[in-house]
């Protein structure tokens, strides 16, 4: 392994630990509510619900080359349209799955116009973050009783509470429970993190990722960037909406806060502590950080965001290339080392 | 494989930064399986040159005929489907992919299925890449990035190959093969060399064209060439001398 920043090896096909790591992973969600409590079971779903919006940022940051700022865009969108949708109809599987697609046609038009515009990287960085604050701004301001949806009330900063669970598919009377939402976001965030790194594999990964180590080359070859970069960003954007969706199952609530700049700046955050050049870095980083932040909060020492940060400008400078990657690299040069002593 | 008719040609081709002509006005052609080596002092106009056949910049006044049809304002993406092949004066490849997989993907762009893995066998059997395969592009000598790009254009088989410069940071054995490397492509494809390298040029140049100052000069047989003064006084002169 090499001081990459992004990954090179994108296109070999996983090694039989992999497999094996995703089926303990499998086996683990599968038996973990029989041992854990309700309490352990909720934050570990919240922090698979973030863990999608993680990956989604990591595959497009990591693999395509796009720094988008905004991915909390889809992440809010996908929250807000499951919410207004299900409270309106009371058909929350549909209303689910239109809480994906919605978000991915806003992404179609926005991506269009950055991508086909040829916007430059760190343009469509700031484009971005400035289109999920106008989301939050106009949200925020829609307190007033003449903002409705239907009969739903955007209710600005305060949120819409009472958003309904999933009902089951077999039974629109039963609600899922908690145990049930703990699959539904673990097994989604399963999915998906095998779900990019085989499509890593296939030709339009391998495209992918020619195209952010070299644009200008993959054109000059023939290909058309723009299709595959926007069809990339329509597939991080329809992550990051699932991952609004089930935050809206998961706290039966939404808020303008799932736009703003704090949650867009944690995602950054989460993909530049675990390292680009991995897709599961991002997801243990989600975790680490949500748990210190939490730590940092019931130890009251006041000024949290300021010792996040500054534990965070640590990590850039020690950790550049991420936590995981880091670490990788000394433990496989300590195996090695080992090696060499022992023969 | 000449046959008189022109597969690329430019009209009054002009490109400007802010109020500097780095290419004024060229009205160049050439004809199908020409061996054209273009020669010239820095900031002759010949990479700019170069980028707007290939699409990379967009001409501000002239035209461009590939084939007979207008190119100018096409993708660059679209260009090389059309058959052009670029190497840039600056490697363009993806550094941190291995030889194996840059080759891939070049040989993706025009095929599918098995085609791509006996493509990628022949180039590597051709410009002898085999020890050098599994290794990442950004960790090799720049001139042998410069062969994995010639490799990644050569792969698609182009109808006409552009190369800038393609010797620079070669050694004299490698410069050689290169020049063996392009009279072999000259066979199946047309193609035009920006060079430095008289020698090399030498070695493979039956005609000649001269940039100086955004414009064409003089456009004459190698030896006619070197033999004109003003072609001296411009550029071989104080290279020839040195």
């Amino acid at each position: 392994m090499t001081g990459r920043e992004f990954a090179s090896d994108a296109a070999t096909p996983p090694r039989w630990w992999w497999w094996l790591f995703v089926a303990a992973l499998a086996v683990g969600l599968i038996i973990l509510p029989f041992f854990a409590d309700a309490s352990l079971q909720l934050d570990l779903s919240i922090l698979f619900v973030l863990s999608l919006l993680a990956l989604s940022m990591s595959f497009l940051w990591g693999y395509v080359g796009i720094l988008s700022f905004g991915q909390t865009i889809f992440f809010g969108l996908g929250g807000y349209s499951y919410a207004i949708l299900a409270l309106n109809t009371g058909m929350t599987l549909w209303s689910f799955a239109a809480a994906i697609v919605l978000p991915v046609i806003f992404g179609l038009v926005f991506g269009y116009f950055v991508i086909y515009g040829r916007i430059s990287d760190i343009y469509l960085s700031v484009i971005s973050l400035v289109v999920t604050l106008i989301f939050e701004k106009s949200i925020r301001s829609t307190s007033g009783p003449e903002y409705v949806i239907g009969s739903v009330r955007l209710n600005g900063q305060n949120g819409i509470p009472g958003v309904p669970s999933l009902q089951l598919p077999w039974d629109s009377s039963a609600q899922l429970s908690i145990d049930g939402v703990f699959y539904l976001a673990g097994g989604a965030a399963l999915l998906v993190y095998v779900g990019l790194r085989l499509l890593l594999l296939t030709p339009f990964g391998r495209i992918v990722v020619g195209i952010r180590e070299n644009e200008t080359r993959m054109e000059l070859l023939g290909y058309d960037s723009r299709i595959y970069k926007l069809m990339a960003f329509l597939l991080a954007a329809g992550v990051a909406a699932l991952s609004g969706a089930l935050y809206a199952v998961w706290g039966n609530f939404v808020a303008p806060e799932m736009f703003n700049l704090n949650q867009a700046a944690q995602v950054v955050i989460w993909v530049i502590v675990g390292g680009r050049s991995t897709l599961i870095g991002p997801v243990v980083a989600t975790g680490l950080v949500q748990y210190f932040s939490n730590w940092l909060g019931t130890v009251s020492v006041g000024q949290v965001t300021l010792i996040l940060g500054l534990v965070l400008l640590a990590f850039v400078l020690i950790f550049p290339r991420g936590l995981l990657p880091t670490l990788a690299t000394a433990l496989v040069s300590a195996f090695s080392r080992f090696g060499r002593k022992s023969s | 494989m000449s046959d008189g008719a022109p597969i690329l040609e430019t009209r009054g081709l002009e490109r400007r930064f802010g109020g500097v002509a780095a290419v004024d006005g060229v009205n160049f052609s050439l004809r199908r399986g020409e061996l054209r080596c273009l020669i010239g002092p820095n900031g002759a106009g010949k990479s700019t040159f170069f980028k707007m056949l290939s699409g990379q910049l967009r001409p501000t006044a002239g035209d461009i005929l590939l084939d007979g049809q207008s190119i100018v304002g096409a993708q660059p993406h679209a260009i090389g489907r059309r058959g052009v092949g670029i190497k840039n004066q600056v490697p363009v490849v993806m550094n941190g992919l291995t030889v194996r997989e840059n080759l891939w993907l070049a040989a993706r762009a025009r095929r599918r299925g098995t085609a791509i893995g006996s493509a990628i066998d022949s180039i590597v059997a051709r410009l002898d890449l085999g020890p050098i395969l599994e290794r990442f592009v950004g960790e090799l000598a720049h001139g042998q990035r410069q062969w994995v790009e010639i490799a990644m254009v050569v792969i698609c088989e182009p109808t006409i190959v552009l190369l800038d410069e393609p010797t620079a940071g070669m050694s004299d054995e490698e410069t050689g093969r290169t020049a063996e490397l392009v009279r072999a492509l000259n066979n199946s494809a047309t193609v035009v060399v920006v060079e430095h390298d008289m020698q090399f040029i030498r070695q493979i140049a039956r005609s000649v064209t001269v940039f100086h100052q955004g414009r064409i000069l003089v456009e004459d047989s190698f030896e006619n060439v070197v033999a004109n003064p003003i072609v001296r006084d411009v550029y071989l002169g104080r290279r020839a001398l040195t």
